[in-house]
């Protein structure tokens, strides 16, 4: 098991050295790279200074390297606007994103559980008919336009919730709702065609066969198969989710991750731009193998490190 | 084909979806001609019209925008955009993707393990993180979004592609060809990709749905497309300021990007269950028991 | 006098199933009568209605699209169809019990076997560690070795034998007075075959259940049932003890069921014949696996060469490999003399027009979207120097006309065909480049038996009238006997016994040759019971157990 981690964690690495080395190759290859740490109005001098002095006239590969090893050493430089080290001010942010995440992530495993389930036991049934058009719609609806459509009758015209900033529950109840559309839509599609298939598996019928109820059918023998495929989808939700949450954020105006990032760009702030994207991307990473794990405890046809689900 | 008409025909809910796709596709044609210039001026006058009143004619039904320009016109207008882009990115990365898929699951080579690990750290990307970068540091403009666009979604349809490739490839009728001595390329243009397409197309729709909504994310946060260039997901940035107070100008262009995106996915989602004859069945029953399939044998 | 009530009952039963060309009456009003302790075969082949029967007493018919339309159902007295589910189901594994048919997919893939088995237990109403224990004696009894340790591996851990074993521990679990058995054995290799079978009988006597038997195979029938129904179309044809409906069968399907699929003596080839393929001392790993070993045959002009062996006896990795599907290890592969692996661009597609084949699977080989045209014409847009373009259509039509199909058929789709028929298409394939060889990688296994004759009537045609030498795999020795010149045995990935049929059916040297005959389940219940008794005689005590010990 430490080995398969250990495995996982060197791919993500991989991945988020990739990751650098498209950013890296965006802002040298692409013009001059003080337009990206200075301000626009900087003068020529100003730029060639602060040039010699960042190493960018040395040769690329040199500047990768200390590039890397910059980072490796958590120097991600200074925030221009901030005037704090980068990494400080996205480390700040980032509890705030990842209780997003985790609140909105965990209620969309257990209610799209819960909901797929009613649906696939009945399919085409009236609770189907019900369900599977909503979660087609949510998965379809662009997150910032609910958000606002949100904002606007819950807060503004039923004022039930307060329309942005963080402080009290209340200003979270919003937000997570929002934000936990989308996954709930497609888990619960997930989960209801794939309870579909087990339901309709040949070892469904050997547990008709030897009589056991419908619930035990459905909870313990197709549940447990279906939370596979689940599972995989799951992992790739977690990517999106990150995706959603900047938009969240900024509509509501939560200080996360993803505010801080969007605000950076519009500040043209490279260096806390960078040390956001890649907390997120780390982020994502972790998410993935804590995934792979849970998938790989559930299914005993896995051995751990192979690539069976692929 | 005319089978697969039959059926849509019969499914009345993507038939409406269907319909509504095409008449918005006709409508971001014909823009040109039915949107005159005047109607894309500021009008001050007419700033915040309200919706629903027809006393300055049927263009301002849906009201007006900050300017005074009509929303309606605007909304035909963006359409010709952000649908532009979205085929192209889908169209693009459809090439593409099922290209690098179809090949890497037929050969087993190294380099197409390479490619496909590649393909999943891309995957693994937050798109929209990697799209900001790009878009910081390059600039927006319509065909850079349609760069970066078709580069996150290069990997969904290069997955789709390969895993059909794979398993198409393991049935006997593929032995057969090989044992007529069948190159790789015959393989692959006479069975491979005649089979995997339909699945292919399915996703296409669903794509399609997903690029618009990335589109009009990046744009609403305000990296995307930029003035005077228009889309939907512009119109709804732009509209935020004045959610209290003039709150259809950021509530059509959501809703136009919804209905289109909840359209596309239904036709996918039909595609999908209209190709494969097992979904198909299982879709049609009705069952109170838990379903349990039982085996109709067909006449020997 | 009082009557004894039969144990199970079905009065005159009709399922309708709907489908998309209309009603399909899968069962037509049938009736049967099982006493207690009885044991009865429905037979009969695929779209007979057997299976459906089987299902409707367990009530596992899907309600759409099946219905359930008259008739009635009665265990011990009590209408099964009229009972409330929550009645029905304390029925179910407690006193009526089913062992299906592919037990891979009817084990759930991600709970231990143990705990699967304790489940019956356990539902109704056994204390937990009352079922674990029961649990791990039945596995011991069904002949799982280190039952203790076994109880928390997973269905994948286990061969497909055990696997039935397992199943059949599970049904056994509570002792019910009926079980119910579907194709118990279809998907297991002969030899294993006869131990489940025996392990069925052991149980059934030491329980006084009653044994219901769905099966297609007559020979197994005559070896477990006293009763046999046919079914044919929903309806039974016949009915009786084995012995009379064996013995002397009325009806005219009974009869042709009998027959067997192969009638007419099997051409001799001379041993002067041309040598075309000679395979020397091939070697072909897996992996780590050593699938054949030092495998050497050799196949003459216009021979009927079969190769007969189990699972994982290697039979269909030698053909893949002289279809050059697959590499070997070690050894040479010559056609005509010249190494098929050192051939050079030209030569490589001679070859590939002397050699072809059918595969096993009816519905995989063809591609479902190609027009049978389409297919037919395949090689040669491949093989473009065989046959110019404007002569395909009337070509395709002689071949197609030469396997028993007509012109009218080229238009259409696979779908449209039966699997006979697709097999039909495939042969016709196989024959458009005019090849000396054609290698059938179990060509009939997926088929009916009737439709198995038919298919092999074909091909004996086919090799008299087109001088074709024919290398046929399958792991069915009773096909071969009057269709084969020349049998291989293959036992562990090496050839076991070589010779003309005639030696190798009437004086079989190795062992192996030799159990693999006895296996062979015929329709004659006095042979079988012989076999039998002499299988006990040789082995004492519990063969089927002790067989499974040896991972079987």
């Amino acid at each position: 098991m430490a080995r398969y981690v250990l495995r996982r964690a060197l791919q993500s690495l991989y991945a988020v050295l990739m990751l650098l080395l498209i950013v890296f190759a965006m802002t040298r290859l692409t013009g001059d790279p003080t337009n990206q740490y200075l301000p626009l109005s900087a003068s020529p001098q100003a730029r060639a200074d602060f040039a010699a002095l960042h190493g960018f006239n040395d040769p690329y590969y040199v500047q990768f390297i200390r590039y890397v090893s910059d980072l490796a050493h958590g120097d991600f430089g200074q925030s221009l606007f901030k005037q704090r080290p980068a990494m400080e001010v996205a480390l700040e942010a980032f509890p705030i994103t990842l209780t997003l995440a985790f609140f909105t992530m965990s209620i969309a495993l257990v209610l799209s559980i819960v909901l797929g389930s009613l649906a696939a036991m009945r399919p085409n049934g009236r609770f189907d008919r019900m369900i599977s058009p909503l979660t087609i719609f949510t998965a379809s609806a662009p997150t910032f336009w609910v958000a606002l459509v949100a904002i606007f009758v819950f807060a503004m015209m039923l004022g039930w919730v307060p329309t942005s900033g963080m402080g009290t529950p209340a200003h979270w109840i919003l937000p997570v709702c929002v934000l936990v559309l989308t996954p709930l839509g497609v888990l619960t599609q997930v989960v209801r065609s794939s309870m579909v298939s087990s339901l309709s598996a040949p070892y469904a019928k050997t547990a008709l066969a030897k009589g056991a109820s419908d619930a035990r059918v459905v909870f313990v023998h197709a549940l447990r198969n279906s939370l596979l495929p689940l599972i995989t989808i799951a992992g790739v939700q977690a990517t999106g989710l990150v995706n959603g949450a900047v938009v969240i954020e900024t509509i509501f105006g939560f200080p996360g991750i993803g505010k801080v990032m969007i605000d950076s760009i519009r500040d043209r702030d490279f260096s806390l731009t960078i040390a956001c994207i890649l907390l997120a991307a780390v982020v994502v990473y972790a998410m993935n193998v804590a995934i792979d794990i849970m998938y790989a405890r559930l299914d005993p046809r896995v051995q751990i490190g192979g690539e069976a689900r692929r | 084909m005319r089978p697969m008409l039959g059926r849509l025909v019969h499914d009345k809910v993507a038939l409406v979806a269907a319909l509504y796709l095409l008449a918005v596709v006709v409508v971001a044609l014909v823009a040109p001609l039915i949107v005159d210039a005047s109607l894309m001026r500021s009008n001050l006058r007419l700033r915040h019209l309200p919706p629903l009143h027809v006393d300055h004619g049927w263009w301002y039904v849906l009201g007006g925008d900050a300017l005074g320009r009509s929303m309606l016109a605007r909304l035909v207008v963006a359409a010709r955009t952000t649908l532009a882009i979205s085929f192209a990115t889908v169209a693009l990365s459809l090439v593409i993707g099922a290209a690098i898929g179809l090949v890497a699951g037929l050969s087993n080579a190294w380099w197409s393990t390479a490619i496909m690990r590649a393909i999943d750290v891309l995957m693994s990307i937050p798109s929209l993180l990697l799209a900001m970068v790009v878009l910081f540091v390059i600039g927006a403009s319509p065909l850079v979004v349609v760069m970066i666009l078709t580069v996150t979604r290069i990997p969904i349809f290069a997955r789709t592609a390969r895993s059909q490739a794979l398993e198409i490839r393991e049935r006997p009728f593929v032995s057969a060809s090989r044992v007529m001595g069948a190159s790789s390329l015959h393989l692959l243009v006479r069975h491979m990709a005649p089979l995997a397409l339909p699945t292919l197309f399915a996703v296409a729709a669903l794509e399609f749905a997903q690029v618009m909504l990335a589109e009009s994310t990046l744009t609403f946060l305000g990296i995307g497309v930029q003035p005077p260039d228009v889309t939907w997901g512009l119109m709804v940035s732009d509209g935020q300021r004045y959610l209290a107070t003039a709150w259809w100008s950021a509530l059509w262009p959501g809703l136009v990007i919804a209905s289109i995106a909840l359209a596309a996915t239904i036709l996918g989602n039909w595609f999908q269950v209209a190709n494969d004859p097992v979904l198909r069945a299982r879709s049609a029953r009705k069952s109170r028991a838990p379903a349990v399939e039982s085996k109709v044998a067909s006449n020997a | 006098m009082l009557s004894k009530t039969p144990l199970l009952e079905i009065d005159n039963l009709v399922v309708d199933f709907e489908t998309p060309g209309g009603m399909f009456n899968a069962v037509r009003g049938i009736s049967l009568c099982l006493e207690q302790g009885g044991s009865h075969a429905i037979i009969g082949e695929s779209g007979s209605g057997k299976s459906v029967t089987a299902s409707a007493i367990m009530s596992l018919i899907d309600t759409p699209p099946g219905h359930v339309r008259g008739g009635d159902i009665r265990f011990q007295g009590h209408s099964i169809l009229s009972m409330p589910r929550a009645e029905r189901r304390r029925l179910y594994g407690r006193h009526i019990a089913m062992v299906f048919q592919d037990p891979a997919a009817h084990l759930n893939p991600v709970y231990p076997v143990g705990w699967q088995i304790a489940e019956v237990c356990r539902i109704h109403g056994r204390p937990a560690s009352e079922a674990k224990r029961s649990a791990i004696a039945l596995m011991d009894r069904v002949g799982i070795g280190d039952a203790a340790r076994r109880y928390h591996a997973f269905p994948h851990q286990f061969s497909g034998g055990q696997r039935q074993r397992i199943m059949i521990a599970m049904a056994m679990a509570l002792r019910p007075e009926l079980l119910i058995a579907d194709e118990p054995t279809t998907a297991l290799d002969v030899t294993v075959q006869a131990q489940i079978l025996e392990l069925i009988r052991e149980l059934q006597q030491e329980n006084g259940s009653a044994l219901l038997l769905i099966t297609h195979d007559l020979g197994v029938a005559a070896d477990i049932a006293r009763t046999v129904s046919v079914m044919r179309r929903g309806e039974f044809v016949e009915e009786g003890t084995v012995a009379d409906v064996f013995g002397a069968p009325r009806h005219s399907y009974t009869r042709k069921l009998l027959e067997g699929r192969t009638s007419s003596r099997p051409q001799v080839t001379t041993a002067d014949a041309e040598l075309l393929l000679d395979v020397k001392d091939v070697s072909i790993d897996y992996g780590a696996v050593r699938a054949v070993s030092d495998v050497s045959l050799q196949l003459r002009h216009n021979e009927v060469l079969c190769v007969v062996g189990e699972s994982g006896s290697g039979k269909s990795t030698i053909a893949n490999a002289i279809l050059r599907l697959r590499e070997i290890t070690s050894g040479s592969i010559c056609y005509r003399g010249a190494d098929i692996h050192k051939l050079g661009r030209a030569e490589l597609g001679a070859y590939h027009r002397a050699v072809q084949a059918v595969f096993q699977d009816p519905f995989g080989s063809l591609n479902p979207r190609m027009s049978v045209f389409d297919i037919i014409c395949e090689p040669w847009s491949i093989q473009r120097s065989v046959l110019p373009k404007g002569e395909w259509r009337q070509r395709s039509v002689e071949l197609m006309e030469s396997v028993g199909l007509t012109a009218g058929d080229l238009g259409k789709y696979p779908s449209e065909f039966s699997g006979g028929q697709r097999q039909r298409i495939a042969i016709a394939r196989a024959l458009a480049l005019q090849s000396e060889i054609i290698v059938c990688d179990e060509a009939v296994s997926a088929l009916d038996m009737t439709v198995q004759g038919q298919i092999i009537s074909l091909l004996q045609e086919v090799r008299a009238r087109m001088g074709v030498a024919l290398l046929f795999i399958t792991h069915d020795l009773t096909l071969v006997r009057n269709f084969a010149d020349r049998v291989i045995v293959m036992k562990a990935g090496a050839i076991v016994e070589q010779g003309s049929t005639e030696d190798v059916f009437s004086n079989p040297k190795h062992g192996y040759t030799r159990t693999l005959l006895a296996a062979c389940p015929v329709p004659d219940p006095v042979v079988q019971r012989e076999r039998r008794d002499a299988a006990k005689r040789a082995s004492g005590g519990h063969p089927a157990a002790r067989a499974s010990a040896r991972g079987a």
